[in-house]
C-alpha cells in the first residue's frame, strides 16, 4: 500500500520534471511572459506537491485505507477491444465495426442468447446511424472503402 | 421595465402555435443534450438553419428552448449511464449515477428536472427585470478580475478533493498541465504537441470528459460484471415528484446554486461547467454531512443542475444588452439574431421592444415547459437502466465512441478519450478525485490567458492582480478558502 503511494508520488515528480525539461526552449518574447511560463509554474507546483506528499508518506503523517486487490485482466481486455473498435472504424467504417464490437462485447459479458446478440447490434447500430447520419446530418466514419 | 409591453408579450407567447414551437424545441433539446458528446452549443448550431425560415420571434424562441432543454438533457445520460451528456453535467454525475446504482434513477431524474426548471425560471426572471443594470457590472471585468475568478473557482475545487488535499491538488495540476497542450493563448506558439498536428488545437473538452467519466465508469462496470461484485438494482420509477417537505429542504440549495449560476453566466466566457461545480462545492461546503457527497445524495444532483440552468438566463443578459455572448451557446444565439437582421446591444432595447419582451416571456415559459416535459420523459428514460447489463454496457461504449467523435468528427479524439479513460481509471483506483481535474481543464485556458494578459499589462509585476477591488476580493477569498481547508484538515488529522 505504502509502496504504491510512494510509487505514484515519484511518478508525478518525474512527470513534472519531464514537462520542465520540455519547456527549456520556450523563451519569453515580444514583452510577453512566453509560452513556457505557465507550464513551468504548474510543473514546479506538481513536483513540490508530490515531494510534500512523499515526505508525509515516509514520515507516516498521511494514512491510507486498506486496498482491495483487483484482477485487471477484464480492464485490459475491454480497453483492447475498444481500441480495436476505434481502429476498425478508421478502416472498415462505423457500421460493420459497431456490429462486430457489440456482438463480441455482449458475448464477453456473458450474454448467451443468440437472438439478443444478433438483434441488439443491428438495432443499436441502425439507431445511432439514423440519429447521427440522417437526422442530425453528421457524417460517421466510413472507412477506407466507404462501404455501408 | 414596461409592464404594458410585458403583458402584451404574455398574450403573444400564449398563442398555441408559440407554445407548440416551444414544446417541440425543448423536447428536441433534451434529447440532443442527453446524447453524449452533443452539447447545447451543438444543438443550437445544428438547428439554426432549420429555424431560419421562421418569423424572428419564433425562430429565436425555438433556439432558446433548445438551449434550455439541452443544458438539462446532459444530466440524463450523466444520471443513467455515468457519462456526462454535456461537460456541464459532469458534476451532476457524481451523485446522480450513484443514485441510479441504488435504483433511484427516477428520483434523481425528477429532482434534476425540477431543480433545472427552478434554476432556469429564476434566472429568466433576473434576465427580464435586471438585464441593463447587471450587464453594466460585467463590463468592469478585465484580465486581473478574470484571473481572480478563475483562481477562486480553482480554490473552491479543493473542497472536492476527497480524503487527501494533496491528491486533489495533484489532479488540479494535472488538469492544468493538460490545458498547456496546443497553442499558447497569447502568441499562438505550439506546445507539447509531440509532432501531432491534431494536438495543435489542444485537447477538446468533450472527449476528455467522456474519457475521464464515461470510459472510467465502463471499465469499472466491466470489472464488476466479471467479478460479479455489483448487484443490479431494479429502478424505482414511481414518485418522480418529490414530497413537499423534501422540496422545502432542498429549496435553499437550489436557490443558492441558481444565484451562483446566474452570476457566473453574466460574466462572459465562464459557462455552465464551472457554475455546476461551484454550486456542487458550495452545497457540499454548507452541508451537515459533506462526507455523503459522491455516495448518491439528492443535494449532489439538485445543486449542479440548478447551477448550470441558472447560467442560461445569466448568459443571455450580456448577449441581449451588450451584444457580448455569456457562453458558447449564446454566441450561436447571437449569430441567429444577426441572421434575422436585428441589431445587438443597447439598440435592440431601444428599437425592438416588440422582440425583446416576447423573448423574455418565452424564456420563462420554455423553462416551465422543460420541467413538465422533462418529468414526463424521466419515467421513460429511467426504464433504460432495467436493460440487461450485458446489453447496456456495450451500447454505452458505442455512445462513448460517438460522443468523443461527434464534436470535431475526429477519430484522434476517440484515442484521447480512451487514453483519459485509462488514466482516469487508475487515478480513481488510487483515490485521486477526477472532478477537480476536469474543472481545471475547463478553467486552465482562462487562467493562463488572463494571467499572461495581466502580467503583460503590469510589466511582469504580480502586484497587477491586487490593483482592482474585484480581483483583490476574489484572490483574498481564494486564499482564505485554501487556508481554512488546510487548517481544518490538519486539525482533523491531528485529532
Amino acid at each position: 500500500m505504502k509502496k504504491i503511494e510512494i510509487f505514484n508520488s515519484v511518478f508525478f515528480i518525474l512527470l513534472g520534471c519531464f514537462f520542465l525539461y520540455l519547456t527549456r526552449e520556450m523563451k519569453p518574447e515580444y514583452y510577453t511572459i512566453g509560452p513556457g511560463f505557465f507550464p513551468r509554474m504548474i510543473a514546479g507546483l506538481l513536483i513540490l506537491a508530490n515531494i510534500t506528499r512523499l515526505l508525509l508518506i515516509v514520515f507516516r503523517i498521511e494514512t491510507f485505507d486498506a486496498r482491495i486487490v483487483y484482477d485487471d485482466k477484464p480492464l485490459y481486455a475491454a480497453a483492447g477491444i475498444f481500441a480495436l473498435y476505434a481502429v476498425g472504424n478508421y478502416i472498415i467504417g462505423f457500421t460493420i465495426s459497431s456490429l462486430a464490437f457489440l456482438y463480441v462485447m455482449m458475448d464477453l459479458l456473458g450474454n448467451r442468447s443468440l437472438l439478443q446478440k444478433t438483434v441488439t447490434p443491428v438495432a443499436v447500430t441502425l439507431g445511432v446511424k439514423a440519429i447521427f447520419k440522417w437526422v442530425l446530418v453528421l457524417p460517421l466514419p466510413a472507412g477506407f472503402w466507404n462501404i455501408l | 421595465m414596461d409592464f404594458g409591453m410585458f403583458l402584451w408579450a404574455i398574450q403573444q407567447i400564449l398563442h398555441p402555435l408559440n407554445l407548440f414551437i416551444i414544446a417541440c424545441a425543448v423536447t428536441m433539446g433534451i434529447i440532443v443534450g442527453a446524447l453524449p458528446g452533443l452539447t447545447a452549443t451543438m444543438a443550437c448550431a445544428l438547428l439554426v438553419p432549420l429555424t431560419f425560415g421562421f418569423p424572428t420571434v419564433q425562430s429565436f424562441l425555438s433556439l432558446l428552448s433548445i438551449y434550455c432543454g439541452a443544458v438539462y438533457g446532459g444530466s440524463v445520460s450523466a444520471i443513467l449511464m455515468g457519462i456526462p451528456g454535456t461537460p456541464a453535467a459532469a458534476a451532476t454525475m457524481l451523485d446522480g449515477y450513484q443514485l441510479s446504482k441504488k435504483g433511484l434513477a427516477g428520483k434523481a431524474l425528477g429532482m434534476a428536472c425540477i431543480a433545472s426548471s427552478i434554476g432556469g425560471v429564476i434566472s429568466a426572471f433576473i434576465m427580464t427585470f435586471l438585464s441593463p443594470q447587471v450587464a453594466r457590472i460585467s463590463l468592469l471585468f478585465g484580465p486581473a478580475e478574470y484571473f481572480g475568478i478563475a483562481f477562486f473557482a480553482l480554490s473552491i475545487l479543493i473542497l472536492l478533493s476527497g480524503k487527501s488535499l494533496l491528491k486533489g491538488f495533484t489532479t488540479i495540476l494535472l488538469g492544468l498541465l493538460c490545458t498547456t497542450i496546443g497553442m499558447e493563448p497569447l502568441t499562438g506558439a505550439p506546445r507539447f504537441t509531440f509532432g501531432y498536428e491534431s494536438l495543435t488545437a489542444g485537447l477538446d473538452l468533450i472527449p476528455v470528459a467522456i474519457g475521464l467519466f464515461g470510459f472510467t465508469q465502463v471499465f469499472d462496470d466491466v470489472i464488476a460484471i466479471f467479478q460479479s461484485t455489483r448487484k443490479r438494482e431494479r429502478q424505482i420509477i414511481e414518485n418522480l415528484l418529490p414530497k413537499w417537505h423534501e422540496l422545502k429542504e432542498l429549496l435553499g440549495t437550489i436557490l443558492k446554486s441558481t444565484f451562483i449560476g446566474t452570476g457566473v453566466g453574466i460574466i462572459p466566457g465562464i459557462g455552465p461547467e464551472t457554475a455546476s461545480f461551484l454550486g456542487y462545492a458550495e452545497a457540499k461546503r454548507v452541508s451537515k454531512h459533506p462526507e455523503r457527497f459522491g455516495t448518491g445524495i439528492i443535494e449532489g444532483v439538485v445543486a449542479p443542475e440548478a447551477g448550470n440552468n441558472g447560467v442560461t438566463g445569466g448568459a443571455m443578459i450580456p448577449m441581449m444588452t451588450l451584444g457580448v455572448p455569456g457562453d458558447a451557446p449564446t454566441a450561436i444565439l447571437l449569430g441567429g439574431l444577426m441572421l434575422h437582421g436585428l441589431p445587438v446591444g443597447p439598440m435592440l432595447f431601444r428599437d425592438h421592444l416588440d422582440f425583446v419582451y416576447p423573448i423574455f416571456v418565452g424564456f420563462i415559459v420554455a423553462n416551465i415547459f422543460m420541467g413538465i416535459i422533462g418529468l414526463s420523459l424521466a419515467r421513460f428514460f429511467a426504464r433504460v437502466l432495467d436493460v440487461q447489463r450485458s446489453i447496456l454496457m456495450p451500447t454505452i461504449c458505442v455512445f462513448c465512441f460517438i460522443g468523443a467523435y461527434a464534436n470535431r468528427l475526429n477519430l484522434m479524439d476517440v484515442g484521447v478519450s480512451l487514453f483519459f479513460g485509462i488514466i482516469g481509471f487508475f487515478l480513481k483506483r488510487h483515490d485521486f478525485p477526477l472532478s477537480p481535474m476536469l474543472v481545471a481543464i475547463i478553467l486552465g485556458p482562462m487562467l493562463e490567458m488572463n494571467m499572461a494578459n495581466a502580467l503583460t499589462i503590469g510589466n511582469g509585476s504580480v502586484m497587477v492582480f491586487f490593483t482592482t477591488p474585484i480581483g483583490t476580493t476574489f484572490i483574498g477569498l481564494s486564499i482564505m478558502i485554501i487556508a481554512a481547508t488546510v487548517i481544518s484538515r490538519a486539525r482533523k488529522n491531528g485529532g
